[in-house]
Parts: structure tokens; C-alpha cells; sequence
């Protein structure tokens, strides 16, 4: 290889004659394409040069070359020259730019010296691109770079010892000494951790955004998965992250539950990939019941929602599973202060993939013990889950996925018998559930998609109460959802959707807890089918959207009980400009009564008719810098009627804290009705770093009962602020902090009490009923996670703090034993969650 | 955990009575039969509408019977004295039947009192319903529960009916429904409460019998953050599931009051109330222990002790 200084051009900001040009002092090898030198092919490339007043090569321009091929090797050799500079006529150095010949011929291509590889710790990818410097004697210099497979080559350095280093551009970076010798060819290997911050300010100087899906909903947020796993509070879950979000009222005890628009939990649902589940939380809300890692994304729909979705008054959350075929194979495994998780997925061949996950709480083994060591018998809260999943797709894009999942949650008290021989039950509570669901999508010709979920299974939950008492619901069904659909395109402004839902099956239940309720027990086991049909028009002119809709259930239980009800829907959205939208949506919604209070045997009603709902909202959202910034507010309007009311004083299966008296004990009748109206404000920042979310939801909830008078409703809380904020950091920091601020439930003081001298007991009588209410709740939480990269495995650690100023929230109000004063229950203590999770 | 800790033998807060509180309300016998009545009768039978069918006793008892009264304790720990009205009250859904039955003559109906000790004894006044409710002589010991005994306890010109009561005036209103008469009051010093009257047509010679109790001990006296256990002699002539001991006190506490810690099990024998006091807790106390034989019967026994110093 023969280099040749041709010429060189005078070059300075101002011009000024040169004492000496630039002379070459070092030449760094290049690497000869294995091609051309089989080939037996040399080429000549001829640069412009820019040599620094050190000497150093600054800047490179290729001006000509005769083979393309050779092209790479030569800038990178080129870049580690090194030159004497130039000089003015005082001997002072000066830039100079040059023009420099770079030949290369077969005779004297350098030999191999150096090879090695380049891959991403953790997940084990090769890396293409990178650049690898070596740093040998006297601080000469040769540069290499990455191929596809991650491959790098040395070629013609000398022999001593040289520092390889990698680029800082995304990754940490990493450096390695090698002795260099002329009788061997030295191997290396670089796993390189990489650095989030970087690689995301890397990817692009303007801000990134992640598109977003859109929905028929006008009111909708879609949470991504890795978006929101980092939020301080949420402990990486979620669908617990739907918590902070405008229109979801914070639920007493911060048991997890979603007090949506206000109404109560019971009034809103949980569907997985459009298919209802029970519970979508463990116990105290701790964690949700679906592995975050077969998850994608969770929709929250506050209200005025597709036809596809019924049968519930408030809001609902659509959590979608996993339907992308995994790249590679993967898992985890996750512990923290109260529970363990795993997840496995296997690509089996390039159409069928399984994942398997699962998840146990331990908080029993440690506290029984202690517990129990004074001679009781808890059995403390602990849960698992369970989620096995397979995928097929055909080469002609169906899909065809099946899950079965699991939940299973309980504690209870018990004692021994006065024989000291059989365990005697003071109070036990479980809830559990077996699902088993089938997905089918499906493309049909034309831009229609079919789809079918196909989702069974039972599930429970039970109560049991001292001796004798004991409540349970069971409800055995088969869940079918088919629905055709096309969407609009480019070349259609029409969309559609027509869809049946069908739910069927047994619904048990039995009420037999004498301490807890008044009347006769209940019981019963009631077959019924719930059809649906709903169809939807989706069109679209110009910068007009329009979504009308209507679904009609009919409700047939056995015994001859039949409810009917139509829910019209009507949605739009106006994009006044590219950045601001204006949404308006109006439609009905239908409940059925609970089985129970349609049953006559039970003190139920079978004249009852559908509660339903009507739900308004207007508002807007404009995006700023290109998406960056989303702020938007909603006004809605929710008008409920035909509430059932009555029979108050019999056991319920609660979300929450049970309601005291005074209650409506009379028979079940629709004479209820409410409404509740709010303001909804969201702002939201994402850069490639930083997330940010503020939003704040005002409203006002209120329910009439049978006696006319309107009462705020027992979730009502007139004002709740979330503010979040997530910051990645270089070296795989990140911290995070979230503020909430809410009013306090409403709560029934004790307005006096009566001593009953006959069981020493006190009576309490209560004031006006939700007449009081709780303090304001402040939080702040704290959120650190650091993540260490090996070769091939990530672990991540986290530390949650929840609470870091120590807030004293009233959660209840109990009382004194003679309801003298109140004793207020103070909740969400500063409570450090540390945990860590080890992926590969 | 809380029942973990007040099985270990601490004191149990529900058994400080730390206010005006109702403690005892016992009837002497504890069934009472309209033949107890010495005025039994002169009384005529009087009923409101409800129910139809009633027959009028004829048969009288040729013994001389001694008229029936109420025991009742009331626990005043802060000393500020107490008016209490006392009255019969049989519900069967509307309200007081009394009311309209005492139209015209309120005051012998609910009567008024200014004790001067935690025990107050009174004469249990024959109700003109009775005849009607217990029907005719029976050789059965069934009970109609249905009048309750209440009393309203309040610190002097606290509860404005009581006080009133007091003047002459009757607010047969409100006291005709007790659940409506507490919302007149004030939630501090003052106590409602209310007890079940035993009340029969049998000519059995078996009858309900309150138990006695009688303390095994003759110092009360404690230093503060000591304990001290109380023995007593309990006598019942009926046993059931149910017999319990309660005490009460107005000065530290004692262990729970449920069948667990303090079910009585025996006809007659001894039983003992641990008495816990705090550091902080020094000067007189009133110390309140309860026989409920379950069955309809009450005893009870008062006395006072001292927390201080072991010198004092």
C-alpha cells in the first residue's frame, strides 16, 4: 500500500502564506476487503484532509475513488493519521487542508492481527456499526467497525500492547488490553451494556414520539407497556398505573379498585382483550392479576365507549395481551418485599411461540409465624397467578392464540375448638378464577378483519364467617365475542364493525351471614344467557369523524325473567387543525340487576328493568411540538336512572369498605337515580428522557334514593390530582417521583349511640348518611431504578418509596367502643418497596 | 394483633368508663308478674288497638305480693351529677304504646330523678298494657320482652327534655321514640340505654332469679401500673352458655369482657377480675363488677378503690 501527499492547498481563516506543509508521521493500517484481496484487487481513493494544528485528522472528504469496495477501510484508516503540521512562515502551527492519495494494493495488505465480535449485554444481539478503536504504542491509532453479524477486524498493528476501545455513542463504554504479537491472531469479544439515556438522545435530535392508536372512543388513554413500567408508585405493573389517570377517583384504602367518573367499582369493568374477567387486582390492589410481561397495552375508557363494549354503567379497562410473535427467546424472573414472578417465552418455530408466567405472594409465610406464635391462627393475605400462552400465525397473517390464566386470592382467621381438636373458622375470605381464552384474528378480503374471542371459565368468591355463616357468588359462564370489522383507509372514509357478545351460564350464590345482615338467608342457583348485537359506522370527511353505534342486550334468566334494553352511541371528532381536535360523544349504557335481585325466592324483584346510564362529554386536546406536549380537558355529564335501590341491610360482597346506616331495607325497586358531572385536565410532556403528567379531575357525584333526596354518593371525591414525572438518567438511572393530592370520601358520622343493656352493646346512631367526610390525601412517592447489564442477562433494581413525607391519610372512621369519639384508621404508611428483576 | 395483645392480659379500653355511662338496669324480681303488683287489682285493663284478641287475667294471687323495682347503676366519673328520667317503652312498630295511654297523666309515665349515688332504686310502676300483652295465667315460663326499661342519663341542664322533665314539662313525643330522642341530646355526658323486661303470666313456683355476687376481698387499693385480682363468690339458680362477669371501672381497666376471658360456667363458685391500672392513673375509682346469667337475671356489685401511692 503506497500512500502519496499530492499536493497541498493553502487554507486558514486568513490566508496567510505557510513556512512548512503537512508531513505524514503515521499511517494506520486499513483493513483490505477479503473479496478484493481474493482477487487479487487493489484501488486508488483520493481525499481532501483537514490536519488540525496537533497534527490530528479532522476532517475527511473523499474525492475519488475507483472501487467502492474499498472505501470504509480507508476512512477508517484514515482518521487515525497522524501528521506533522503545518507551519506559517514564524514556525507557528496552522490548519492546513490537504489533498491525499490512498492506494491500496494486494502485495501489501497488512496481515490479520485482531478479530472480534460485538454484542448487547443481556439480550445477546450482535451489534453492527459499532466502532472499535485501538490504542497501541505511543499512542498510535487504527479504527474498525462492526459488520451485521458484529464482527470486527485488526489489521497490521504492531506488535506491543494495545487498548481496544468501543464507542461511547449508545452504550458504556468498554475498554480491553491485548497484547499484540506477529505469530498470532488474537480473538475478542465485546458485550456491551447499553445506556438508555444515549441510545434514546441518539436515535433522534428532535423529539420523538410514539404514534398513537386510534380508537372509536372519544375519551380513551392507551397506556404502553413500557412506557409507564418505570412510575413511581405503580411498582412496575400497569394497569395499576391506570390509577393516575384523570377521571379515576382514588379507592378507600387504596385497595386498587377504580372509582371511575363516579360511579362505583362495581359499576365499571375489566375486560382482557375484550372479554370480561372478575378482577383484574390482588388483594389491597397490590398487583395485577395478568403477568405486566404478557401484556402490551391497557386501554382506559372513562365513559362513552364502543358498542362493543356493555352491560356496565361507569368506565371499563380493555387489557390487551400480547399478539406479536416474540424476536428471540426471553424471561424473568422478579422479587421483591411481597412476592415472586417468572416468565418464560420460548419462539418455538417462526409461527409458534408459548409463553408461560406466574406469580406467588409470600407475605404469609413470614408473617404467619410471627403471627401465630401467640397462639392464634391467621392465615394473612397471599394470592398467585398463573398465565400459559401459545400462538400460532399462519403465513397468511391469522392468528390463532390461546391463554389460560389464574387467579387466586385469600386469608382467613381461625382458633382452635374448645377440644383443641378441630380448627375452628372466625372469618375467611377468598376469590379466585379459572379462564381459559381463545383469540382468533383473522384478515378477510377488502380490508375487513374478523375477529373472535372465545373466553371460559369459573369463578368465585367466598366468605365465611364463624360457625355458620357463610356467603358465596359463583359464576360459571362462557363468554363469545364475533366481530367483523374494517377499518378506514386511504382509500375508504367508511368504516365498520358488526359484533355479537354473549355471555351464558350458572350464576350461584348464597347470603347466609346472620351477623352481617338482616332477613332470611338467600340462595339459589340461576341458569341465564345474555345475547348481544352491536354494530358500528365509523365515517370520516375531511377533517370530520363520526361514530354512531348501537348495541341491544336482552338478559334471559331462568324462571321467565327477561330484560331488554338499546344503547344508541353517537361520537365525533373535529380536527380543527393537524394539532387541535375537538371531541363531542353522547350514548346510553345498560346494567342488569344482580341475579339476586331478580330472584324471587330472595326477597329479589323479577319486575326490576336495567339501570341505565347516559353519558356526555365535550372537550379538546391539542398537541405542541410535534406531539411532544398533549394537554386537553373534557367536560362530561353522566345522567343515571332506573338505579336499584333497597334491601341495603343484607350482606354484600364489597369492593370497599361496607356502607353503615341508615339503609333502605325495602324491597328492590328501580326508583334510584343520579347523575354526576366533572371537569377532566391533562398535560402531558414525553421526550426521549423525561415523561410528564399532570392531570387534575373536578366532579361531583350524587344518587337519589327511593325517598327523593339527593345524597352524595359514597365515592364521590370532588377533586383528585396526579402529577408524575419519570427521568432517565446516563448509566441506566432512572428516578421518578408522583404527587397525589384528592379530596376524601364521604363518610357517615355517629351522631349519637344507645347502650344496649341487654348484650352490653352500643348502637350507634348515625347522622345524615355520607353527610361527613374525610380529610384531603396527600402523597408523595419516590421512585429509583438502576439497571446492571451482564452479558447475557439485564438485572434491575428498584426502590419505591411510598409516602416519603410520612402523610397521615385517614382512610376510615371508626370509633371508640361506645362511639364516643371517632378513631380515625390511618393508611399508606412510608413504606420502602425494594425489589429486583433479572432478565434474559 | 389487638386481640393477640388484650389475650396476653392487658386491660381492655372498653372497660374504662371515662364518662356519664348507664351501667346496671335490673328489675327486682328479675320476672316480673302482674301478681307482684300490690295494685294488680285495682288496675284497669287498657289497651290501644293492637293486638285483637286479648283476654283480661281474672284470677288473682291470694298472697300478698311485694311490688317490683328497678335497680339501676349509673356511672357518673366525672362527678358532675346526673338527672335521669326513666320510663317504660313497649314498641311493636310505632312507637311508645304508652304514650297514648298516658296522655293525660305523662308524669306517671316517665319519671324523673336527681340521685345522689351510682345506684338508683326505684319502684317499677305497673303498666296498664301488661294485662293485655301477657294474656291469661299459664303453667309455662315463656316472657313477653317486648317493654324495654330506658334511661336517660345527663349531666345537669345538658338534655334539654330530662331538664324539662325536671320542670313539670313532658315531651311525650320524644320520649315515646327513644331512636328519635337521642338525636335531642348531646353525644357527651349523657348515657341512653335501654333493658328488656321479663315479664310473664306463669303461675309456676319456678321463677328467674337475679345472681348475687359478693367480693372475696377487702383492700382496693392498687399503686399505678400495677394489676389486682378481684375474686368473687358468683351465686346463679339458673346456668346457661351465656353467664358472663363483666367489670368496669372508672380509673385503668380491666381484661375483655366476652365469654373467652370471663364466661361463667358454674352455678355457684368463685370468679376473679384482674384490675389493671396505668402509671398515669391515680386518685378514686369507682369499679363496677355485672352478673348476666344470660337467662334474664342480673347482679352486680359497686364499690370504689384507690390508685396512688402504696403509703396513701
Amino acid at each position: 500500500m503506497i500512500s502519496i501527499l499530492l499536493s497541498s492547498l493553502l487554507y486558514a481563516e486568513e490566508p496567510q502564506p505557510f513556512g512548512t506543509l503537512p508531513s505524514l508521521q503515521y499511517a494506520a493500517p486499513a483493513c483490505y476487503p477479503d473479496e478484493a484481496l481474493t482477487q487479487g484487487k487493489g484501488a486508488s481513493l483520493l481525499f481532501e484532509v483537514l490536519v488540525d494544528t496537533q497534527g490530528e485528522v479532522v476532517a475527511l472528504n473523499l474525492l475519488d475513488s475507483s472501487d467502492p469496495a474499498f472505501n470504509s477501510c480507508a476512512v477508517l484508516a484514515m482518521q487515525n493519521y497522524q501528521f506533522t503540521p503545518a507551519t506559517d512562515v514564524n514556525g507557528t502551527p496552522v490548519e492546513a487542508q490537504i489533498q491525499y492519495r490512498f492506494n491500496f494494493t494486494p502485495e501489501e495488505a497488512p496481515p490479520l492481527r485482531l478479530t472480534g465480535q460485538v454484542f448487547e449485554a443481556g439480550i445477546r444481539t450482535p451489534l453492527e456499526g459499532i466502532l472499535v478503536t485501538a490504542i497501541g504504542p505511543n499512542g498510535i491509532r487504527s479504527t474498525a467497525q462492526s459488520d451485521a453479524d458484529g464482527t470486527f477486524s485488526f489489521y497490521g498493528l504492531q506488535s506491543g500492547e494495545w487498548t481496544f476501545l468501543t464507542d461511547e455513542t449508545e452504550f458504556l463504554n468498554a475498554d480491553v488490553r491485548k497484547e499484540i504479537s506477529d505469530s498470532q491472531v488474537i480473538s475478542l469479544r465485546f458485550d456491551l451494556v447499553r445506556d438508555q439515556a444515549k441510545t434514546l438522545m441518539q436515535a433522534d435530535d428532535t423529539i420523538i414520539v410514539e404514534a398513537r392508536r386510534e380508537t372509536s372512543e372519544v375519551s380513551s388513554q392507551i397506556l404502553d407497556a413500557e412506557e409507564i413500567e418505570y412510575l413511581p408508585g405503580s411498582g412496575g405493573d400497569i394497569v395499576k398505573a391506570v390509577q393516575n389517570l384523570p377521571g379515576i377517583a382514588r379507592a378507600p384504602l387504596g385497595i386498587g379498585q377504580l372509582i371511575i367518573r363516579g360511579t362505583a367499582p362495581e359499576d365499571s369493568a375489566f375486560y382482557i382483550d375484550g372479554s370480561p374477567i372478575p378482577d383484574v387486582f390482588h388483594f389491597a390492589g397490590l398487583t395485577t392479576v395478568v403477568s405486566t410481561a404478557n401484556i402490551t397495552e391497557v386501554l382506559y375508557l372513562p365513559g362513552n365507549f364502543s358498542v362493543q363494549y356493555g352491560r356496565q354503567l361507569g368506565g371499563l379497562v380493555d387489557i390487551r395481551t400480547q399478539d406479536s410473535f416474540p424476536e428471540r427467546n426471553s424471561g424473568f424472573v422478579s422479587v421483591d418485599l411481597y412476592q415472586s414472578a417468572l416468565f418464560i417465552e420460548q419462539r418455538l418455530n417462526d409461527s409458534l411461540a408459548l409463553r408461560i408466567s406466574g406469580r406467588r405472594s409470600y407475605a404469609d409465610a413470614i408473617l404467619n409465624p410471627i403471627l401465630n406464635s401467640a397462639g392464634g391462627n391467621f392465615r394473612t393475605p397471599r394470592y398467585y397467578d398463573f398465565q400459559a400462552n401459545a400462538a400460532w400465525k399462519s403465513s397468511s397473517g391469522i392468528l390463532l392464540d390461546g391463554l389460560f390464566f389464574l387467579s387466586d386470592d385469600r386469608f382467613s382467621f381461625s382458633s382452635m375448638s374448645e377440644d383443641e381438636e378441630e380448627e375452628v373458622v372466625n372469618s375467611a375470605y377468598s376469590k379466585n378464577f379459572q379462564k381459559f381464552r381463545l383469540k382468533l384474528q383473522q384478515p378477510l378480503s377488502n380490508g375487513w378483519e374478523h375477529n373472535a374471542v372465545f373466553l371460559f371459565g369459573p369463578e368465585k368468591q367466598d366468605f365465611a364467617f364463624q360457625v355458620t355463616g357463610e356467603a358465596y357468588e359463583i359464576l360459571t359462564a362462557v363468554n363469545f365475542r364475533d366481530e367483523f370489522s374494517r377499518d378506514i383507509g386511504l382509500e375508504q372514509n367508511i368504516g365498520w364493525k358488526f359484533g355479537t357478545d354473549i355471555v351464558a351460564g350458572e350464576y350461584a350464590f348464597k347470603y347466609d351471614v346472620s351477623s352481617y345482615s338482616i332477613g332470611t338467608p338467600e340462595e339459589a342457583e340461576l341458569t341465564f344467557i345474555y345475547p348481544s348485537l352491536y354494530a358500528e359506522n365509523r365515517w370520516v370527511y375531511n377533517s370530520l369523524e363520526m361514530i354512531s353505534g348501537i348495541r341491544g342486550d336482552a338478559y334471559f334468566l331462568e324462571g321467565g325473567t327477561q330484560l331488554f334494553a338499546a344503547d344508541p352511541r353517537l361520537a365525533s371528532r373535529w380536527s380543527v387543525t393537524d394539532n387541535f381536535t375537538f371531541k363531542a360523544a353522547s350514548g346510553l349504557n345498560s346494567q342488569s340487576p344482580e341475579p339476586r335481585e331478580l330472584s324471587a325466592e330472595n326477597d329479589g324483584n323479577p319486575e326490576l328493568v336495567p339501570e341505565r346510564s347516559w353519558h356526555n362529554v365535550v372537550g379538546f386536546q391539542q398537541d405542541l411540538r410535534g406531539g411532544a406536549i398533549t394537554w386537553g380537558t373534557s367536560v362530561y355529564y353522566n345522567q343515571l336512572y332506573n338505579l336499584v335501590v333497597g334491601r341495603e341491610d343484607r350482606f354484600q360482597f364489597f369492593t370497599g369498605p361496607p356502607p353503615v346506616g341508615p339503609f333502605d331495607t325495602e324491597e328492590y325497586s328501580n326508583e334510584g337515580s343520579g347523575r354526576v358531572y366533572g371537569l377532566e385536565g391533562e398535560f402531558r410532556y414525553k421526550d426521549p428522557t423525561k415523561l410528564a403528567l399532570v392531570n387534575a379531575s373536578f366532579s361531583r357525584s350524587e344518587r337519589v334514593g327511593r325517598d327523593g333526596e339527593t345524597r352524595l354518593f359514597r365515592y364521590d371525591q370532588p377533586f383528585v390530582v396526579n402529577a408524575l414525572y419519570s427521568h432517565l438518567l446516563p448509566k441506566n438511572w432512572r428516578l421518578g417521583s408522583r404527587l397525589r393530592y384528592g379530596a376524601g370520601n364521604p363518610y357517615t358520622p355517629v351522631q349519637n349511640r344507645i347502650y344496649d343493656l341487654n348484650s352490653r352493646n352500643f348502637i350507634p346512631i348515625y347522622a345524615e348518611r355520607d353527610s361527613g367526610r374525610l380529610p384531603p390525601f396527600f402523597s408523595l412517592d419516590v421512585r429509583i431504578d438502576k439497571d446492571y447489564v451482564f452479558r447475557t442477562w439485564k438485572l434491575t433494581t428498584y426502590l419505591d418509596i411510598q409516602n416519603v413525607t410520612a402523610q397521615k391519610n385517614v382512610e376510615l372512621i371508626s370509633w371508640t367502643n361506645d362511639y364516643s369519639e371517632e378513631s380515625p384508621l390511618q393508611g399508606n404508611p412510608t413504606f420502602p418497596a425494594f425489589g429486583f428483576k433479572g432478565e434474559w | 394483633m389487638l386481640l393477640l395483645t388484650l389475650a396476653c392480659g392487658a386491660p381492655d379500653p372498653a372497660t374504662l368508663v371515662d364518662e356519664l355511662r348507664v351501667l346496671v338496669v335490673q328489675s327486682e324480681p328479675a320476672d316480673i308478674r302482674l301478681s307482684d303488683f300490690s295494685s294488680f287489682s285495682e288496675m284497669p285493663p287498657q289497651l290501644p288497638s293492637t293486638p285483637d284478641q286479648i283476654t283480661i287475667p281474672t284470677e288473682q294471687e291470694t298472697t300478698e305480693p311485694e311490688d317490683p323495682k328497678l335497680n339501676i347503676v349509673i356511672a357518673d366519673p366525672l362527678q358532675e351529677g346526673v338527672e335521669v328520667a326513666v320510663w317504660i317503652c313497649t314498641n311493636l312498630g310505632d312507637g311508645c304504646l304508652e304514650k297514648d295511654i298516658y296522655q293525660d297523666n305523662p308524669a306517671d309515665w316517665i319519671q324523673y330523678y336527681q340521685p345522689q349515688e351510682p345506684e338508683l332504686s326505684i319502684p317499677l310502676p305497673l303498666n296498664p298494657l301488661w294485662a293485655g300483652f301477657i294474656g291469661q295465667p299459664t303453667e309455662s315460663n315463656e316472657y313477653f320482652l317486648a317493654s324495654l326499661v330506658w334511661v336517660l342519663a345527663c349531666a345537669p341542664n345538658t338534655c334539654d327534655p330530662v331538664t324539662k322533665l325536671g320542670t313539670g314539662q313532658v315531651d311525650l313525643d320524644a320520649f315515646s321514640d327513644p331512636f328519635s330522642l337521642i338525636e335531642q341530646v348531646p353525644l357527651q355526658q349523657s348515657s341512653l340505654a335501654f333493658r328488656s323486661l321479663y315479664l310473664s303470666s306463669s303461675t309456676t313456683s319456678e321463677r328467674l332469679q337475679n345472681p348475687t355476687i359478693t367480693p372475696l376481698f377487702d383492700e382496693l387499693s392498687l399503686t399505678p401500673g400495677n394489676s389486682l385480682s378481684l375474686e368473687f363468690e358468683v351465686e346463679m339458680t339458673q346456668r346457661s352458655d351465656e353467664a358472663i362477669i363483666y367489670g368496669y371501672t372508672t380509673l385503668g381497666g380491666f381484661g375483655t369482657n366476652d365469654l373467652v376471658n370471663n364466661g361463667l360456667s358454674f352455678f355457684q363458685g368463685t370468679t376473679s377480675l384482674q384490675w389493671f391500672t396505668t402509671e398515669a392513673d391515680e386518685g378514686e375509682a369507682q369499679l363496677f363488677s355485672i352478673v348476666d346469667d344470660g337467662l334474664g337475671g342480673i347482679g352486680y356489685w359497686i364499690d370504689e378503690g384507690f390508685v396512688g401511692p402504696a403509703n396513701q
